[in-house]
């Protein structure tokens, strides 16, 4: 049989294999481009599902990884308004959004709550303090300076960030100064005081030396740092009447005092008039400066007696102003100096 | 003369026989896997469309997410306030289920389809929905409570369960 022959028997002249053939061709295709078709499908699914998967467990490490410090709490109540002093702090390594804070008055008389709606964005490492004109003022009907207050923030994430209240005070604290005053003895500071045109400015500043030995004749100005400690937790203002004045007992005859009065200064060591009202928050270390020979000025103490030359002098910080919404009025004997030559 | 062309044509197969029945074979086995991939295509794509709703119905529970801001149990009125944040990344979180359980964990109170409120009023949130970054009130009238540690149960349209405790 030659080849010719052959494939007619086998291609052109044997047609009866042929339908099973494309039959078998056919099923083989259908089969195979819907698997293809549905594991292709299955597989993009998969994948979508993984994606979100993925981002949820993101979502959760970020939401974990937030670390807001809510600190040095204080809460003061004026009629209805309670104010909310704090300081908040990003400790964490994710940026956060603070957008709610809720107050609660846990006074079982007074079991009433309220919330702030807040727009916060913290960086890691960003800190800032809600005090004096920006503390958080929330209004709670029927609440009292006498009230315990709990208070958290709620950030975008869904955690919650309790506000953490000032440490309780502890008797040694109370006994640096007298009443509801106290005071950072390594912070007492003096300046030297020069003109400068208008103004009356400290130098060096904000260094200072150290204000236990003072030179005598000079112009200068005092720096306390002072700690409002009432038990009350109210605010204490300090009007221009407050000065900071020493005595000299071991003088024979006690000439007349020298004295300093209360003054605002800026942060380049200026002396800023008028004056404005001095605030001490409760539990917040305050520097208060003390230079003006006059009530409310800025010219610096210029009436030293000959007698006060290398002689030790008692200081006292007579203040006049208000606690909470009460007048308050207070002389204490805090440090004693040497006025050298 | 004509009528015998025609009816030896019709009646006479011999010589068509291998022709036509391999076309028919060959035509009713085209139509048939036609027939068999539409089929099976229409198969596939159903479950594709059954397969792709799951999955998504799935990743859309997976991305929601609520937090409860505060809860507080009035006695005096017996309500329940629940303050919740939608801190997921979805919009549409609708509130299907509220179940209040004691500190034994046995079931006091089943609320259906409960009513969303802002945070500040006795509005309706629109849709009862919250959408991302929302916040939404849910007051709950319960039956006294004894004092102690209850939990709540919040199951919401898609599925996803999230639960906290409080104290009365």
């Amino acid at each position: 049989m030659t080849r010719d022959l052959w494939c007619r028997k086998v291609w052109i002249g044997r047609s009866r294999g042929l339908s099973t053939v494309l039959g078998i061709v056919f099923l083989i295709l259908v089969v195979f481009a819907i698997a293809t078709n549905v594991f292709l499908w299955t597989l993009s699914q998969n994948a979508q599902y993984a994606q979100a998967v993925k981002d949820e467990n993101q979502k959760n490490v970020d939401r974990l990884s937030e670390n807001l410090v809510a600190s040095g709490t204080n809460y003061t109540v004026s009629d209805d308004e309670v104010n909310v002093k704090v300081t908040v702090r990003n400790a964490g390594s994710v940026a956060a959004r603070i957008i709610n804070l809720w107050v609660f008055d846990t006074d079982p008389s007074n079991q009433r709550y309220t919330n702030k709606s807040l727009d916060l964005n913290l960086n890691p490492g960003d800190a800032v303090n809600f005090r004096g004109v920006s503390s958080l003022k929330v209004t709670i009907p029927g609440a009292n300076a006498s009230h315990e207050f709990v208070a958290w923030f709620v950030t975008a994430r869904g955690n919650t960030v309790p506000l953490e209240s000032v440490e309780d005070i502890i008797v040694a604290q109370l006994a640096q100064g007298i009443g509801s005053i106290g005071m950072t003895f390594p912070d007492f500071k003096y300046y030297n005081v020069s003109q400068v045109g208008p103004s009356w400015v400290l130098n060096p500043f904000p260094s200072g030396g150290s204000g236990y030995t003072v030179p005598f004749g000079k112009y200068i100005a005092f720096r306390v740092t002072l700690t409002n400690y009432d038990e009350s937790k109210q605010d204490l203002k300090l009007y221009s009447h407050s000065a900071l004045w020493m005595l000299f007992p071991a003088i024979p005859t006690q000439p007349r005092s020298a004295w300093w009065y209360i003054v605002n200064v800026n942060e380049s060591g200026t002396i800023v008039t008028p004056f404005t009202t001095i605030t001490l928050e409760w539990g917040m270390p305050t520097q208060v400066y003390f230079a003006a020979e006059a009530n409310g000025g800025s010219s610096p103490f210029n009436k030293w007696q000959a007698q006060c030359q290398n002689q030790p002098a008692a200081v006292n910080l007579m203040l006049v102003g208000k606690i909470g919404d009460s007048a308050y009025g207070q002389n204490i004997p805090f440090v004693s100096v040497f006025v050298r030559s | 003369m004509l009528i015998r062309k025609v009816t030896r044509i019709i009646f006479d197969r011999r010589a068509m026989s291998n022709v036509v029945s391999a076309t028919m074979l060959t035509g009713v086995v085209i139509a048939l896997s036609l027939a068999v991939f539409g089929w099976a295509q229409g198969r596939s794509s159903d479950y594709s469309s059954e397969f792709g709703e799951t999955v998504d119905a799935e990743t859309a529970r997976l991305k929601e997410k609520l937090a409860f801001e505060y809860m507080f149990y009035d006695a005096s009125s017996g309500n329940l306030s629940v303050f919740l944040l939608n801190c997921g990344t979805i919009d549409g979180v609708k509130i299907k289920t509220a179940y209040i359980y004691n500190s034994r964990y046995s079931l006091i109170e089943v609320f259906s389809s409960p009513s969303l409120y802002s945070f500040q009023s006795w509005e309706e949130i629109p849709g009862q929905a919250l959408d991302r970054g929302e916040e939404g009130r849910l007051v709950l009238s319960l039956p006294a409570l004894s004092s102690g540690f209850c939990n709540i149960k919040v199951v919401t349209e898609r599925g996803a369960i999230f639960d906290t405790g409080f104290v009365v």
